[in-house]
This record gives C-alpha cells, sequence and structure tokens, in this order.
C-alpha cells in the first residue's frame, strides 16, 4: 500500500521509541550487575548490590522482552530479527547496539510477503 | 498471613483483567484476519476502542498482575518451588502474546501499514495456558 520504503509509522515509531527505552534500561542494569555487582560479590564478599540489582535487572528484562514483542507485532518483523534482538540483551548493551545496526526500521510489511511468524 | 492473602486477592483480580484483555486482543484480530483489507471505518473504530481497552485496563493489569504476584511468591517464600518456575516461564509467554498482539493492533489500526492480514495466537492456547497457570497455583504440584 505504501509506496514509501523508508517511511516509518507513527504505530512504529511509538513502539520504536518506547523499546530504546527499555532496552537502555536493560543495558545498565545488566552492566551493572557483571561489572559492579558480581566483582563486589566475589572479590570483596560483598553480596548486597547483587541482591539489590538481580531484581530490578529482572524486572527491565521482562519489559525489554515485552517491548520487544510489541516492536515485532507493531513492525511485522521476521522472526529471526526478534531472535537476535533477545539473544543481543544477554550482552550489556547489545540490544542497543544491534538496534542501531539494523538501520532505519521501515516495516517488513512493505517490503516483503514473509509472515516472520 | 493476612498480608499474603491480601497479596494473592489482588494479584487474581488483577490477573482476571489480564486474561480477560489477552483474550479480547486475540478473538479481534481472529476476527480481522478473516476480513478483506483495507479495512471499513467501523472495523478502524473497534479496533481503535480495543486499543484504548488494552492501554487503560489490560496493560495496567499485566503489571500489576507481576507485581502482587512477586510479592506474594515472596512473602510466601515460594521462589524454590518447582512449580512456581514453570508458573514463570507460562506467565512469561503470555506477557510476550500480549506484547505481540499489542504491537499487531497498534499495526492495523494504522492506516499507512495495513497491508497485511492480523495475525496473533489462537485464543485457545491462551486459554490453556491460562488454565495450566492456574492449576499449577492451586495444586502446587512440585
Amino acid at each position: 500500500m505504501s509506496s514509501k520504503p523508508n517511511s516509518r509509522t507513527h504505530a512504529v515509531q511509538q513502539t520504536t521509541k518506547y523499546f530504546k527505552w527499555c532496552a537502555l534500561m536493560e543495558g545498565i542494569t545488566l552492566s551493572t550487575l557483571l561489572l559492579v555487582a558480581v566483582p563486589m560479590k566475589y572479590l570483596l564478599g560483598e553480596p548486597v548490590l547483587v541482591r539489590a540489582i538481580g531484581p530490578i535487572h529482572g524486572i527491565t528484562f521482562l519489559a525489554y522482552i515485552w517491548a520487544l514483542m510489541q516492536l515485532q507485532g507493531a513492525a511485522a518483523w521476521p522472526r529471526r530479527r526478534s531472535m537476535i534482538m533477545f539473544l543481543a540483551a544477554f550482552i550489556p548493551f547489545g540490544s542497543y547496539v544491534a538496534l542501531s545496526r539494523l538501520g532505519p526500521l521501515h516495516t517488513d510489511a512493505q517490503h516483503s510477503g514473509h509472515r516472520g511468524e | 498471613m493476612m498480608v499474603y492473602l491480601s497479596l494473592k486477592t489482588l494479584h487474581v483480580i488483577a490477573v482476571f483483567a489480564f486474561i480477560t484483555g489477552l483474550l479480547i486482543q486475540s478473538h479481534i484480530l481472529k476476527l480481522y484476519r478473516t476480513m478483506p483489507l483495507p479495512h471499513m471505518p467501523d472495523e478502524r473504530r473497534l479496533l481503535s476502542r480495543i486499543q484504548h481497552w488494552d492501554l487503560m485496563v489490560t496493560v495496567p493489569a499485566l503489571t500489576l498482575t507481576w507485581i502482587f504476584g512477586l510479592s506474594a511468591a515472596l512473602h510466601g517464600g515460594w521462589f524454590p518451588s518447582g512449580w512456581l518456575k514453570i508458573k514463570l516461564i507460562v506467565v512469561v509467554a503470555l506477557s510476550m502474546f500480549h506484547g505481540l498482539q499489542s504491537g499487531e493492533l497498534r499495526r492495523l489500526s494504522d492506516s499507512a501499514q495495513i497491508d497485511r492480514a492480523a495475525s496473533g495466537r489462537p485464543p485457545l492456547l491462551i486459554y490453556l495456558l491460562a488454565a495450566f497457570a492456574v492449576g499449577l497455583a492451586v495444586f502446587k504440584p512440585w
């Protein structure tokens, strides 16, 4: 229908914005957990930060997964792309980097007949 | 004990609202899958109403389900139990379905994006997963 290949619809723009925010939060909490809290626990014997950051990271990870699925639905992403974004969440700021590497998030629905479900 | 029961009650109320919203999404997407594109104004209006319901009721219900559910599990000391770990996997899947369907609804109600039919998850799958999660919480088998 739409003839503009790089046009990003309102729905995709909104969900991408929310997804980026979730990716940032997920990246920050994962980095803090891996680079600060875990070394503190095992090198200094101080588990307080792991106990504090662990649940926060769990919540941000859930929000990230939810936002990823919403973006998949809104932009009609193929499953493979969502899987890359899911795996990228296990590397600190991986999801944020992966998202920026993907380039403009034009919807796949505009270009192919592949369902991606 | 009173706090635990209160958290459990609030969790169940939130679950009702969440599952209702999830099933509405699923049934609407199933209906729209059979409709020719582009949609008529009345059909678009229904999508807009569903999206509004999702934003005002289902998303807050999902958030409260997680908050009260995790609080109740923490308070009741259920985290080491096997049934809770399986239930967590099931509810993560249900939350993911909600995210996916919510995105689909957004795409469908967006005028520039009507070149692909609706998707969504079959309502039966959602019923079964929800029933399984309830069964685990009631029987606590492991």
